[in-house]
């Protein structure tokens, strides 16, 4: 439908004559069920009782009678289609002693003949009552219907109702997000108060959306939910690590072992060729600005800013995925929208927690190299088939070193354990107006590099809520300040693992040993990076509600980021031959943020449907400043943290950016009898990232969905059916990251003064005529409920779109510049289909087991980019293929009598070139990746455990530049024991070789780094946490402890895979520059792998 | 209720779009300036100019410092890299991929996009005062003369581009040589008349006439203009701004009285130390004892005749192995602070090569051989016999020149096509270092595979496709 329809030239038009036909189809069904008379029946031998049900459902009309009359009726035999209610009403009644009365939406049967009884009329009783949480607190806008009749009204900020002719047999039908639903029958009661629990059914559980809140079994979009105890079992530094696994659709990926090193996060795939593809994070209604703040990298590669919140402090994380959940962020919701909700006081008497744990971590994995001597008989073998003599310069490991040495370079490097403590203190109280919790968290943790460095934070969160005794007013503040402080080194030098296993660390002397132009790993210790990261956000939100239903509120937002780092380079990690000076980098990143966002919103019942309508703006502004100095000429090294003692001193880099933003957004949201949900977005959005014509946009979306269990022929025909939901999306979204001011036609400031003077240069080729990316997003779910809930199963398929990209417009550079930035027409597919399986499998008074489990099959395409042919990415990309495929030279074996590599000649040119020969290697994004996870509870044990998986390709340890040709001064993995010896042998392991000019030494200098032959298989199956809890409570509780418990946990346990490298998910890729252009940064092999942590930890209460 | 609703949510939408406009109008950032204010004051204006220079000069192995001299000497016969990534200009088996042929021709380009906005930005400007003016104006001519007069020798017929619109830039055709040199000359005799004579500062880092009326000279003689080049060489020597040093160690310092333009050491602190020139920070041997990764062929060595001051003050041996190898040494500071050297765009000793060899052309052999006479009696060498035939001249001008401005700016490999002799002098020596290595065509580089997969109109050199 989509190809012909709605993705057509004017979607937007199409969009609201859509949303209109959709609206008018479902007043026009409305009308229909509430005032048709149009019965369709076929009885034979009925009880007059079952007739009057099936008339009941089809029109609405309740019977009203005694029961003793119907109950002697004669049975009813009728055949009528499309019948009007009197025609029908007449024909049951025929030959019966009975007749009828319509009153209103009652139909009153009596005796032939007979006066209305008095009873006929019925008592039109006034029902009312507070509805209650079970802490006793009044609950607002609790929804409050009577069963089976259009009659409803909402509870008042008092949690007061009222609702009028009520009959003696209803059923009133109690309802509240978060809530499980409640029915009390009236019974003939005037005063009816209700008490909810909360919802123990995943169901009907709260999930944040956007600028508010909804269920599970009411949402029209796709979000997944994350919640503090899944994020609390896991002993991980920052946030997003926590999600790893967990949700369908999101892929996180780790890029170092380091601490603070950054994460890559994709929901749903890559939708930008150029530009960021990474979501858009909300932290208590505030954006979070996740763009590492670096001036320049250190040995963890960027810092990731996610690594300054505390994970402890957060209550929730929601991911929004679907045009229906995301469109109302616009312009910056492409990518997908990650909300974050920090906790909040609990009602009642103070309680503080405590909660501590420590541990400890190591890699995850190393890889088998050969030993001394396999190393060096491979050294020799090289160059004997070279035909070359080994001197001291080419080969001081055969003829200078120690034959016998054998230094393990992982373990020396990497191989150690690091400390993990973290302890937290938090205090969380309040009454019916006042709630407040206040927190503090202290994390300290080491590396497993071989000196004594790390990561510590402190972290405090503070939350209040006030409500007036009226509830009429609402106000709520939190912040959440965290300081950190990163110790590491300036080089990651995990890419020592291949130096040559005999090679000497230290001279007689104890002073380093150096040869040629290798470094000395154990030197580069000594060169110091430190970075500290301050971190405020504050948010409050303030809420009137004008009338019952009718809310305002602002929601007003504060972030504050400031990071510093400092890195040296003293003389003892030169090579003396070298060295030129030591020196310093300073870097000073500051950003700040302001948002306030008015909104109102306003919930009204009409009938039987609800409908709930929200109007906001927003104002947003971030000022981003920093600056880089780099030092030299310092009087001793022990003074490179001093600025001031450089005798020469450089400005490197100041930045400063003003980004502004507004909009104005809307929704409603329309739902009829908890059967028909309609849901509309829309968003204007200004930018001041783009020229001055171009920085508006309109965005919106339309989502629908059918709860078809609630239909009563779809509950009788498939009474195991529980729940069953469909629902679908459709709309557009926007990408701004581009970076700011790039439409600005301006001179920039040159990196160096001349003559004295300062001096500028055309920043840039100006365009002012660019625009948003857009994202159009599809979407079609199915979610199943099956034996009350107890297995609860959703597929989503979605299609996301994204054109109009923003890329570099390549120029030919005689035009002076390379490329401009505008819009190209290119368009990019990503879709894929995501299931979700949530079982409770045994749930027992003692025992407990829940089965939680995602998958998600994405595929990534391009579909299209005109002028590909011509364009500077002619090579880069391929029409139908991933964004992000690798090409390189396709392997076809090594000669069986010369131990050389050969590569498919594609062109026959009878020589292997890059221009001619390039096959698709494969796709650095995964094929299908996900998790299972499982909860147990066994009387005071809680064991929770789970499996991520994910399967993928990518380069193999021997891929790319970096990589070490066989046989030259350089370590190599036990795979090359395989390697091709003599003539006849039959192998993939080229021969080594030593010399640079050899036939050998160019086809694996030259084709095989970057060939098939070293790109693999890379998927795994982790288990990525276990979490094993004991409930100590009742051995404490004497001593006035409320509650205790111990618990071990542990995070990245085991690794299965075949992948050929250090870890499957970094893949042991250096990505401190990685770009999305460059998806392995400078490809120089080896970070610290991903780590292996394990804790003990112990929660109590006071 | 429905009238709260009715007023305050049209009130909420319509105050938000009013200001809508105005808030997402951001100021311009602080760390740039727009480009409507670059060119309203002398002082922003001159930044402008600066900044083009602070730029060529900023990092290493950039067009304007080691590029511009180093490829072309290898190409021709004066000295080359132990590193293997310049064999392609030492055997002359250039391919359009190669990544310093491309810098070769964009970075000059963009320079030219600078100079080009430099001078519509100056030339539309009615608020800079009329000495900022004319001297900026003349300036970015001199420069796009200056960036042409490569571009062109490097690579024969090229695009000429003298506007800012890049996107038509983008796509236009190869101009022929003759019009790019009309151009050059043009623009040179328009800077000749906007330049002041003095300079901008104490030091000669940013033209003057006197470096226009150089460049200009220098024109006329690569196209056959023997008496005006003769006239405005004369003009230079005669001016007593500039002389010849006695001591050849003083030619490249910064206050060296025979330069006439010279570019400013800018990134004094990569090396830690202070950077000299990027010319030496590359050649010279980081200790007293340890190796240059440039060598001298033994061709250029052995053109030096006995007793050339040049050879001892401008080569310095250093020891391999065995093996003895030479390594220019016209800049000898690797590091070292304060910055005593600039790189040395144009200098007097050249236009006594360039007036003996119009004069020559013109058969005014005497004066030609007074002209090289000043150069070699500098050099310690011996006068040239007076009676030496036209030819003869013209074959001392070319040795001359070789000797002394080796290293410099291509000089001997523009020398050797211009004048026909390429094929005659490099095929033996570069076949001696790989059979077939030269070919005719060489004399051109390669137009660069980017650059032509990007402008489907730039056709290529001939020997390349």
């Amino acid at each position: 439908m989509y190809r012909t329809g709605i993705f057509s030239s004017k979607p937007i038009v199409r969009i609201m004559k859509l949303t209109i036909f959709l609206l008018f189809a479902f007043l026009l069904k409305a009308e229909a069920k509430g005032f048709a008379q149009n019965i369709t029946l076929s009885e034979k031998n009925a009880s007059l009782e079952s007739v009057f049900k099936k008339i009941t459902r089809q029109t609405g009309y309740i019977f009203w009678y005694e029961n003793k009359l119907v109950r002697d009726a004669k049975k009813v035999t009728i055949e009528v289609r499309n019948g009007n209610l009197d025609d029908v009403l007449k024909s049951c009644l025929s030959n019966q002693e009975l007749d009828y009365a319509i009153v209103g939406n009652t139909i009153v049967i009596k005796e032939k003949n007979a006066p209305d009884p008095p009873i006929a009329r019925p008592p039109a009783v006034d029902v009312h009552g507070t509805v209650t949480d079970a802490s006793g607190k009044p609950l607002v806008a609790v929804s409050v219907t009577v069963k089976n009749s259009t009659k409803g009204t909402n509870t008042n900020d008092k949690g007061e109702y009222q609702i009028s002719g009520v009959n003696e047999t209803d059923v009133l039908v109690f309802s509240s997000i978060g809530y499980e639903n409640l029915e009390l029958p009236v019974n003939g009661r005037t005063v009816i108060n209700a008490q909810l629990t909360v919802a123990v059914n995943s169901l009907d559980e709260a999930v944040v959306i956007a600028y508010g809140k909804t269920s599970k079994r009411l949402n029209t979009g796709t979000v997944a939910s994350v919640t503090s105890q899944a994020i609390e079992d896991q002993p991980v530094a920052d946030p997003l690590s926590a999600l790893q696994g967990r949700v369908a659709g999101l892929n996180i990926v780790s890029t170092s072992g380091l601490p603070g090193s950054n994460l890559q996060v994709r929901l749903r795939g890559e939708n930008s060729l150029n530009n960021g593809s990474d979501p858009l994070y909300i932290i208590d209604g505030v954006p979070f600005i996740s763009t590492p703040l670096n001036q320049f990298n250190g040995a963890n590669g960027s810092q990731n800013p996610m690594a300054s919140i505390n994970p402890n402090d957060i209550d929730r994380i929601d991911v929004l995925k679907d045009a229906d959940a995301t469109a109302i962020y616009g312009s910056r919701a492409a990518n997908g929208v990650i909300l974050i909700s920090t906790k909040r006081g609990r009602t009642g008497k103070a309680v503080t927690d405590f909660n501590i744990y420590s541990g400890v971590s190591m890699v995850t994995r190393k890889v088998n190299m050969l030993s001394t001597s396999e190393y060096l008989a491979m050294r020799r073998e090289a160059f004997a088939a070279d035909g070359a003599a080994p001197t001291t310069t080419s080969a001081p490991d055969l003829l200078t070193w120690d034959q016998n040495a054998n230094n393990d370079w992982q373990d020396m490097l990497i191989g150690h354990t690091a400390n993990l403590t973290q302890a937290q203190a938090s205090i969380s109280g309040g009454n019916e107006t006042t709630r407040f919790l206040f927190s503090g968290t202290y994390r300290n943790e080491s590396t497993v590099l071989p000196i004594d460095l790390g990561y510590k934070r402190g972290s405090a969160h503070l939350s209040l809520d006030h409500s007036s005794v009226d509830r009429k007013f609402n106000i709520t503040a939190s912040i959440n300040y965290s300081a950190d402080k990163n110790d590491i080194i300036a080089t990651d030098i995990t890419q020592y693992y291949k130096l040559a296993p005999n090679m000497p660390v230290y001279n007689d002397d104890g002073s380093y040993y150096w040869f040629g132009s290798i470094q000395n790993p154990m030197a580069f210790l000594h060169r110091s990076y430190e970075t500290k990261t301050n971190n405020l956000i504050a948010n409050s939100v303030i809420r009137y509600t004008i009338v019952p239903g009718l809310n305002i509120r602002a929601n007003l937002g504060y972030t504050n980021t400031n990071f510093k780092q400092t890195l040296t380079l003293p003389e003892i990690s030169f090579n003396p031959d070298t060295y030129s000076g030591s020196s310093a980098q300073y870097g000073f990143s500051d950003v700040s943020s302001y948002i306030v966002e008015p909104q109102a919103d306003y919930s009204v019942k009409l009938g039987s449907s609800n409908l709930q309508v929200l109007a906001g703006a927003s104002w947003q502004q971030n000022i981003g400043e920093g600056h880089y100095l780099t030092g030299s000429g310092y009087s001793s090294d022990v003074l490179l943290q001093n600025m001031k003692d450089a005798s020469e001193l450089v400005v490197q880099n100041y930045n400063y950016s003003k980004y502004r933003y507004q909009s104005v957004f809307g929704r409603a949201t329309y739902n009829w009898r908890q059967k028909y949900l309609l849901n509309a977005t829309f968003r204007r959005d200004g930018s001041s990232r783009f020229g001055p014509d171009k920085r508006f946009g309109n965005f919106g979306s339309v989502g629908a969905a059918w709860i078809f269990s609630s239909e009563d022929f779809i509950s009788n025909a498939l009474p195991f059916l529980s729940f069953g939901k469909l629902r679908g999306s459709y709309g557009s979204t926007g990408n701004d990251q581009i970076g700011d001011y790039a439409y600005l036609d301006s001179w920039s400031s040159v990196n160096f003064p001349y003559g004295g003077s300062s001096g500028l240069y055309p920043t840039r080729l100006a365009n002012a005529e660019y625009s948003w990316e857009t994202n159009r997003k599809l979407e079609a779910a199915l979610e199943l409920g099956f034996l009350k809930n107890a297995i609860l199963f959703n597929v989503s398929y979605y299609n996301n779109r994204s054109g109009n990209q923003l890329i570099q417009y390549s120029l030919s550079p005689q035009s002076g510049f390379d490329s401009y930035i505008a819009n190209l027409p290119a368009k990019i597919e990503n879709s894929g289909w995501e299931f979700e399986v949530n079982t409770i499998n045994v749930k027992k008074k003692n025992f407990s087991w829940t089965t939680s489990a995602n998958l998600s099959i994405v595929s990534n395409k391009l579909l299209e980019y005109p002028g590909l042919a011509e364009s500077v990415d002619a090579s880069r990309y391929v029409i139908g293929k991933s964004i992000r495929i690798i090409k390189g030279y396709q392997f076809t074996g090594v000669n069986s009598q010369t131990g050389v590599a050969e590569f498919l000649d594609v062109d026959k040119d009878n020589a292997i070139s890059e221009d001619g020969d390039f096959v698709i290697l494969g796709n650095t994004l995964p094929r299908y990746y996900g998790g299972l996870q499982n909860s147990i509870t066994y009387k005071g044990w809680q064991l929770d455990f789970l499996f991520q998986f994910v399967k993928q390709e990518g380069p193999t340890i021997d891929y790319g530049a970096q990589a070490a040709i066989y046989g030259t001064l350089a370590n190599q993995t036990a795979k090359l024991e395989d390697r091709w010896k003599q003539p006849g042998d039959i192998t993939t392991v080229p021969r080594p070789s030593a010399t640079a000019s050899n036939a050998a030494y160019l086809a694996l200098n030259n084709q095989y780094r970057y060939s098939s032959a070293v790109w693999g298989d890379a998927s795994f199956i982790r288990l990525k946490n276990i979490s094993l809890k004991y409930d100590l409570s009742r051995f404490t509780r004497s001593w006035k402890i409320q509650s205790s418990s111990v618990y071990f946990q542990a995070q990245n346990l085991f690794t299965i895979t075949s992948y050929d490298g250090f870890d499957p998910e970094t893949k042991g890729f250096d990505r401190t520059t990685v770009s999305e252009v460059l998806p392995f940064g400078t490809i120089r092999p080896a970070v610290v792998p991903t780590l292996s942590t394990f804790t003990l930890g112990l929660k109590f209460s006071l | 209720m429905k009238h709260t609703l009715r007023y305050i949510l049209p009130l909420l939408l319509l105050s938000a779009i009013v200001s809508c406009k105005k808030y997402v109008d951001v100021p311009p950032p602080q760390d740039q300036l727009p480009a409507e204010a670059a060119f309203t004051t002398d002082k922003t204006a001159t930044a402008t100019m600066v900044g083009l220079y602070s730029n060529m000069n900023g990092y290493n192995y950039s067009f304007a410092n080691v590029l511009a001299s180093f490829m072309p000497a290898m190409s021709a016969d004066e000295f080359y890299s132990a590193f293997t990534s310049f064999d392609a200009f030492k055997l002359n088996s250039l391919t359009p991929d190669n990544s310093y042929v491309n810098t070769l021709w964009s970075q000059p380009y963009s320079y030219i996009y600078h100079v080009n906005a430099i001078y519509e930005g100056v030339a539309a400007s009615n608020s800079l005062s009329p000495a900022v003016k004319s001297q900026l104006l003349g300036e970015a001519r001199f420069m796009r003369a200056f960036f042409y007069f490569y571009l062109v020798n490097y690579f024969g017929d090229v695009p000429l581009i003298l506007d800012t619109d890049a996107r038509k830039n983008s796509s236009l055709p190869r101009t022929p040589a003759a019009q790019v040199y009309e151009s050059i000359i043009n623009d040179l005799k328009e800077a000749v008349d906007e330049l002041q004579d003095d300079y901008q500062n104490s030091e000669r880092i940013r033209p003057n006439k006197a470096a226009a009326k150089t460049l200009l000279a220098r024109a006329y003689l690569y196209t056959g203009k023997w008496s005006d080049a003769e006239t405005l060489a004369g003009e230079v020597i005669g001016d007593n701004h500039y002389q010849l040093l006695t001591n050849l160690n003083s030619v490249f310092l910064k206050t060296s009285q025979e330069a006439i333009f010279q570019i400013a050491a800018v990134n004094t602190v990569t090396g830690a130390g202070g950077m000299n020139t990027w010319e030496g920070f590359n050649i010279v041997p980081a200790t007293p004892t340890s190796r240059s990764y440039y060598i001298i062929f033994p061709e250029l060595m052995n053109a030096f005749e006995s007793g050339d001051l040049r050879k001892a003050n401008w080569t310095k041996s250093y020891v391999v192995g065995t093996n003895t190898y030479y390594c220019p040494f016209k800049y000898q500071n690797r590091l070292i602070s304060p910055v005593v050297e600039y790189t040395t765009v144009l200098r007097l000793a050249e236009l006594y090569l360039i007036r003996a060899e119009a004069r020559a052309k013109q058969n005014k052999l005497d004066i030609a051989i007074d002209d090289l006479d000043e150069i070699r009696h500098r050099a310690g060498l011996d006068p040239l016999d007076d009676n030496l035939t036209q030819d003869q001249v013209l074959q001392a001008v070319e040795q001359e020149r070789r000797v002394e401005l080796f290293s410099e700016w291509g000089h001997r490999w523009f020398d050797l096509k211009r004048t026909n002799r390429a094929d005659a002098v490099l095929a033996p020596m570069k076949e001696a270092l790989q059979p077939s290595a030269w070919q005719s065509t060489d004399t051109l580089y390669p137009i660069p595979a980017q650059a032509r997969r990007t402008n489907v109109n730039l056709t290529q050199n001939n020997g390349y496709n």
